[in-house]
């Protein structure tokens, strides 16, 4: 089987091409690297910093050493200034305090002397009052009552003087007046109602005789015309059970008719 | 109290008695107000009618000392009394009331209803009755009788 290589040479040369431009890129970048840094860093060797190390450090051992010591006195001295004025201040404080709080004992102890006297004075001022008032009151309540009693007993006495006085003016008045109208009127009136009561008794009587007489009268005549007539017609004489006899039966006839 | 009215009604006879019972009742119900200032015991042992004793006495028991009470049961009294139902008949001349009593008491039978009687004395009748009732009117009288015969006799 042979194999035709003329199809295959541009895709070759392609990436022969492609091969060799990487390279080269490569090559490019690493030489640009390589010069920066040659460019840039200045790195000493180790004995050279080494030697480097040891200079700084014997030159620079002595100031820091001064340095701590310069460090540390003037921290000492500004603690102890400040202890110092602390100290000073909280004394200061501390007597202020105390000042203030004697102060205000004292000024407390006189206010509650002040209330307390105050206040005994009110009581002893208010207990004068009332006991004042009191007698005031009591003076003017004796002199009222007294007054008031003494009005009304006055008052009382002059309306049982009137009374007693109208009373027995009417009553003369009255006696007066009434013996009079008895003595004129009583026998008059007694008399009168006398014939009066008299005349309408038998007035009374009178009309009550007559009035059964006459029904006496009226019924015997009655009866007779009735008895004549019932002979008459019916053959018998009608008394008084067999008008009620009839009056029956007449009401049993108009049980069918009427009720 | 309707216990008493029941009797007080079942003793009215005759209109002529309801006619005085409603007159009596008038009578109290002005001395109510005007004399015994409520007190119905005093007016009951006046009245002459003693009909209405055993009612007033009642009546006072439920409202003493109580006029208006008083008034206007009387007031209810009179319209109850009023109402009662009439029959009139004519009769010759007088019966006794024990007659009238029978009389009523077979009519309340026969009807189931209370009635009373309005009496008219008639003469002419001679004897035996006219009753009307409700408006119808029956002649069960002698007159009748006797008109008859006479016409009888007459032809």
């Amino acid at each position: 089987m042979a194999y035709n290589y003329a199809e295959y040479m541009p895709l070759i040369i392609i990436m022969l091409t492609t091969v060799l431009l990487f390279f080269l890129i490569h090559l490019l970048f690493y030489y640009l690297q390589r010069k920066k840094e040659l460019l840039l860093t200045f790195k000493p060797s180790e004995s050279s910093q080494k030697e480097i190390d040891k200079l700084i450090a014997s030159e620079m051992r002595p100031i820091i050493l001064e340095a701590n010591q310069k460090i540390r006195e003037s921290s000492e001295r500004v603690t102890n200034s400040y202890e110092k004025e602390m100290q000073g201040l909280l004394e200061n404080m501390r007597s202020q305090s105390t000042n203030l709080v004697r102060e205000f004992f004292n000024q407390n102890k006189q206010i509650k002397n002040n209330i307390e006297k105050l206040n005994q004075k009110i009581e002893v001022d208010f207990s004068k009052l009332h006991q004042a008032i009191m007698n005031k009151q009591e003076k003017l309540y004796e002199i009222g009552e007294n007054n008031l009693t003494e009005e009304i007993a006055r008052l009382a006495q002059e309306h049982q003087q009137a009374k007693t006085f109208f009373m027995e003016e009417a009553s003369k008045e009255i006696k007066i007046s009434g013996d009079k109208f008895t003595k004129q009127i009583y026998p008059i009136y007694q008399k009168a109602v006398g014939n009066i009561e008299e005349k309408i008794s038998a007035t009374q009587e009178e009309i009550k005789k007559y009035k059964e007489e006459r029904f006496k009268e009226l019924d015997k005549k009655i009866y007779q015309k009735l008895g004549k007539i019932a002979k008459k017609t019916i053959g018998k004489v009608i008394d008084l059970s067999t008008h009620e006899e009839l009056i029956a039966n007449a009401f049993e006839k108009a049980k069918k008719e009427i009720f | 109290m309707e216990k008493v009215l029941n009797k007080l009604i079942k003793e009215i006879i005759t209109t002529e008695e309801l006619n005085s019972i409603l007159l009596e009742i008038d009578k109290i119900q002005r001395e109510v107000f005007e004399k015994q200032n409520g007190s119905l015991s005093k007016i009951a042992k006046e009245l002459e009618n003693h009909q209405l004793e055993n009612y007033l006495l009642e009546l006072e028991k439920i409202y003493p000392k109580n006029p208006e009470e008083q008034f206007s049961s009387l007031e209810k009294l009179k319209k109850n009394l009023q109402i009662i139902s009439q029959i009139r008949i004519q009769i010759a001349y007088p019966v006794s009331k024990a007659f009238l009593k029978n009389i009523v008491s077979w009519i309340e039978k026969e009807t189931h209803k209370k009635l009373i009687l309005d009496i008219i004395l008639n003469p002419k009748i001679v004897g035996g009755a006219i009753i009307e009732y409700q408006g119808k009117y029956e002649n069960f009288s002698l007159e009748k009788e006797i008109d008859k015969i006479i016409r009888e006799k007459q032809i």
